[in-house]
């Protein structure tokens, strides 16, 4: 058990450095645009945008430069921010609360709400909730979250002004984003469990437990729940990395001031060190997730546990 | 039929199940009855309804597609069919028990063997004596799984198939019951080990003296274990016998099939007989007696009209037109 | 067991047989038609400037007219044609999209199920490595290096999405091959490639048909995702994200602009998803694909 989450702990060490290497000759070594050709005017002299390269150690060879970048890095010097001259670290630092605010708790009601409407369904099955709850997921993943957004801040902001639409505040800051944020989780979630949850109930564990008199609802929640969990949490490591995609995009309909709305902005200005410090937060982010869900699948999955 | 000492008896039983496609008569109509302590035997083709008559039993027919539409099923003279779920379920595991084909998949992989073997006791009111642990190191001490204090906390992957099949006869006999249903217990189970399993179900049933119906393939495991023998054809019973009877004197054209099949020792011939054609179909079946179609001594009568049920002796019934009187003509 | 299991499957077929997908169907149709005879159906071209009507709203509110039904936007382009015209890039993109790692992971799941030994293991680490990388940084790094263009989103998207296509590829090329009839046409001394080409891909035709239609709801979606951050089609292209991330800042009082561009959005992937899963019932009645 222990070896197992440590190989795992060290697997995900590995993605981040492969991650922050790959990121980092792709982003200064393919790319054809000069960043600081963006930051100058137009009419700027080649000294001028000499003297930037140097100040920025764009002037050295790549490998050189990645030297630099992993040395410092080890000290939390990512550079400076190509745009805000101010330390890129920083700057996303300070956003990042407002985004794993955006993120967990909209992964939270995705699974919570997901997988309760998806069991009812699955053990109810054919019955009016299961019907109507399967239309309503249908639809719920037929649509885009940018629009189910639009779509809210056009009735709940513009038409009856209920809930603000932008900036992040209070708590009623946080109803639309993370609602629209959480809606095709929610979906995803009740297709799943529901056919998780028939699958499981037509096993012969099943079928052996009513044999021995268990009362249907400890099978349920005990034989089942536990069982059918499993493929759920399984989903869930690749449900993640949406997430983040989701942020980005709910991010900057709402102008919630995180690190989703960052790298959009960074990417348009290429702002290099700040990208780059993004792409290692979400890296991490993503490692650390899937950390978890391994622990979680060890702790209900003996066969892993005793490997 | 038999005494008073019946525990149980099947009336009229009918298993259907509605699918898109019409009714599928899974269980047509059968009758039969088990006495105290006594091992019958069900035999059958595949898909003939053995399965399906045991679950009817226990009240356990997969829902919503089917239902058992007719008939009684008396445990101790009362009607099964009338109880409601929770009747229902206080007697499955206590009562009456179980035992499926595949014992791999019968237990779930990530509950522990104690917390599955507890729930027997757990759901049934009983009191307790020592602790759960104790009592579930004890179902495993009586299936003679090796070193059970260690084995109770293990998970049944960690088990072997034989090991998988002894803790879950144990489940089955935990609460004494009176009847135990084995739906092909040592089919899944290396040949070896099926033997042990059918010397530990016999010597289980000497020491509770539960009744078993043994539902099976095997005529070799009949004719070893059983008193009685039911022969189950597309639905129906056609023959019921005592084992004796049955191996000397079969009387239906299918059970005398059955019997011809079965390679004996020392015997010699080139080629096993085997019986033409294939089973009806469960969905619209034939009107008449539904082997006719690969009967050899079919008659016109026999694809018209479902043939009675005969008494040749006290105890040996067979429903076939060449016994009754209609048919003789 | 196994006759109950088996019937099951049976029942989930024929259930499904009779469960035809008509609402489904009906929106591929309307899709598929509107992609080919857009041009000839859409009143106007989609960068046609109206200027004496711009803004216009619907026709069934005060202001509308027949001549734009579903209203304009501020530089007076009729919306309904924006959107008949937008099909075409969401369809392009999206099968162009699974053209690439489509051919990629059928290519690789081929080979490596079939060859097995050491290609297959290398190719199953190279998968791994693969989806252990982000999506989102594969789309970061991307659009850095390329800038923002529908190619942009096909080489992105073509890129991350084949370890999937060649994991399931590879499992059903691995279990035919223990068939009778391929290890017979070993024995009669075809060629691997003539095996592969003429044996086995035509056995794995209805699981690439179920995972391609699944595949293009997500993918409509995904396109203009990406296309209303920006990062994909380039104005005036009548793509339905761009066109919703245009009248975003209309929003309060240009309704139209985001509205129907979004239910057009909902339609086309609603149309895909239930076919697909009823492809998947029918073709598919054990359910590996889940
Ligand atoms: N869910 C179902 N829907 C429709 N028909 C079913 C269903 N389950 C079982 N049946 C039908 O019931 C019949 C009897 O099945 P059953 O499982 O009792 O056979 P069996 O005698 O136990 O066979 P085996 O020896 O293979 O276990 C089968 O022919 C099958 O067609
Ligand atoms: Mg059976």
């Amino acid at each position: 058990m222990q070896r197992y989450i440590i190989k795992r702990f060290l697997f995900g060490l590995l993605t981040i450095f492969s991650t922050i290497t790959v990121v980092f000759f792709v982003m200064r070594g393919l790319n054809p645009a000069d960043p600081t050709a963006i930051m100058l005017p137009p009419d700027a002299t080649p000294e001028l945008q000499q003297r930037l390269k140097v100040k920025f150690g764009l002037d050295k060879p790549l490998i050189q430069q990645y030297g630099i970048y992993l040395k410092n890095g080890i000290v939390g010097d990512f550079g400076e921010s190509f745009r805000y001259s101010e330390p890129a670290l920083d700057l996303v630092v300070e956003r990042i609360p407002a985004t794993l605010q955006l993120t967990v708790s909209s992964l939270f009601f995705s699974v919570l709400i997901g997988m309760i409407v998806g069991i009812t369904s699955g053990v109810k099955r054919d019955s009016l909730f299961d019907r109507v709850g399967r239309q309503l997921s249908l639809i719920g993943m037929a649509v885009p979250s940018f629009a189910i957004a639009l779509f809210f801040i056009l009735t709940f902001g513009v038409m009856w002004r209920i809930f603000p639409i932008s900036g992040r505040g209070g708590l009623d800051h946080f109803v639309l984003p993370v609602v629209s944020m959480s809606l095709y989780g929610i979906a995803a979630f009740i297709r799943l469990s529901r056919s998780s949850m028939i699958e499981v109930l037509k096993s012969e564990y099943v079928v052996m437990a009513h044999i021995k008199g268990v009362p249907k609802i400890k099978i349920i929640l005990v034989h089942a729940l536990k069982n059918g969990c499993i493929p759920v949490i399984t989903i869930l490591g690749l449900v993640i990395p949406g997430l983040v995609m989701g942020s980005v995009v709910i991010e900057t309909i709402f102008s919630w001031p995180g690190v989703g709305n960052l790298v959009m902005v960074s990417i348009f200005a290429r702002d290099y060190p700040v990208v780059q410090v993004i792409v290692i937060f979400i890296s991490i982010l993503i490692v650390m997730s899937n950390l978890m869900v391994d622990i979680l699948y060890a702790y209900l999955d003996p066969r892993i546990r005793y490997q | 039929m038999q005494t008073s000492e019946n525990i149980l008896e099947l009336k009229g039983v009918k298993t259907y199940f509605s699918t898109t496609k019409g009714v599928v008569k899974a269980v047509d109509d059968i009758s039969f009855s088990i006495g105290r302590g006594e091992i019958v035997g069900l035999v059958g083709e595949s898909g003939s309804g053995k399965s399906m008559t045991s679950l009817s039993i226990m009240g356990l027919v997969p829902q919503p597609a089917g239902k058992t539409v007719a008939g009684e099923i008396l445990f101790h003279g009362e009607d099964l069919l009338k109880k409601n779920d929770e009747q229902m379920r206080q007697i499955r595991g206590d009562k009456i028990s179980m035992i499926l084909q595949d014992p791999m998949v019968s237990l779930n992989q990530i509950l522990s063997v104690k917390y599955q073997i507890g729930e027997v006791f757990r759901y049934h009111d009983k009191s307790i004596l020592g602790s759960l642990k104790e009592m579930c190191i004890g179902v495993l001490k009586k299936v003679k799984v090796p070193s059970p204090e260690l084995r109770v906390n293990d998970y049944p992957f960690q088990f072997s198939g034989g090991m998988c099949q002894r803790t879950i006869i144990g489940m089955g006999i935990a609460n004494g019951p009176d009847l135990l249903i084995a739906d092909e217990p040592t089919t899944a189970l290396d040949v070896t080990i099926q033997a042990q399993v059918l010397q530990l179900m016999k010597q289980v049933q000497e020491e509770t003296n539960a009744a078993i119906l043994m539902i099976t393939h095997d005529l070799g495991t009949v004719a070893q274990l059983c008193t009685r023998v039911l022969v189950m054809y597309a639905g129906r019973i056609i023959e019921k016998a005592p084992v004796n009877t049955f191996y000397k004197n079969p009387s239906h054209p299918y059970a005398i099939g059955l019997i011809k099949s079965v390679p004996v020792l020392g015997r010699k011939s080139d080629r096993l007989y085997s019986i033409e054609g294939q089973p009806p179909n469960l969905l619209n079946p034939p009107t008449g007696c539904r082997f006719a179609a690969r009967c050899e001594q079919a008659m016109p009568i026999c694809t018209q009209e479902y043939p009675p049920e005969v008494s040749l002796e006290a105890d040996h019934q067979v429903s076939c037109w060449l016994f009754a009187e209609k048919g003789e003509q | 067991m196994d006759t109950l299991e088996a019937e099951g499957s049976v029942e989930a077929k024929s259930r499904a047989r009779n469960r035809i997908p008509y609402i489904g169907l009906g929106f591929i149709s309307i899709f598929l038609f509107v992609v080919i005879f857009g041009q000839w159906v859409a009143p106007y071209d989609y960068d046609y400037w109206d200027m004496a009507n711009i803004t216009q709203p619907p026709v069934w509110l005060e202001g509308g007219s027949w001549e734009h039904i579903l209203g304009t936007d501020p530089l007076g382009r009729d919306v309904l044609s924006r959107i008949i015209h937008g099909s075409r890039y969401s369809l392009a993109i999206a099968l162009s999209c699974i053209a690439v790692y489509g051919t990629i992971g059928i290519i690789l799941g081929l080979i490596s199920g079939f060859l097995g030994g050491n290609v297959d293991m290398g190719i199953m680490r190279l998968c791994d490595l693969w989806m252990g990388l982000p999506p989102i940084i594969t789309a970061i790094l991307v659009v850095s290096v390329m800038g923002p263009s529908s190619l942009a989103i096909i080489v992105y998207i073509g890129l991350s999405g084949w370890p999937g296509y060649t994991r399931i590829v590879r499992g059903e090329t691995m279990s035919l091959a223990q068939n009778d009839f391929i290890r017979l046409a070993r024995v009669a001394g075809c060629s691997k490639f003539r095996i592969i080409t003429s044996h086995i891909f035509p056995n794995i035709v209805n699981t690439l048909t179920i995972l391609i239609t699944l595949d293009i709801g997500g993918l409509i979606i995904l396109t203009a995702t990406l296309s209303f951050l920006g990062l994909g089609t380039q104005p005036p292209s009548p793509d339905w994200g761009l066109m919703m991330n245009e009248g975003r800042q209309y929003i309060t009082y240009a309704w139209w602009l985001i509205v129907f561009p979004g239910v057009a959005i909902m339609f086309a992937v609603l149309g895909f998803n239930l076919v697909g899963d009823w492809l998947r019932d029918v073709l598919d009645p054990k359910q590996k694909l889940r």
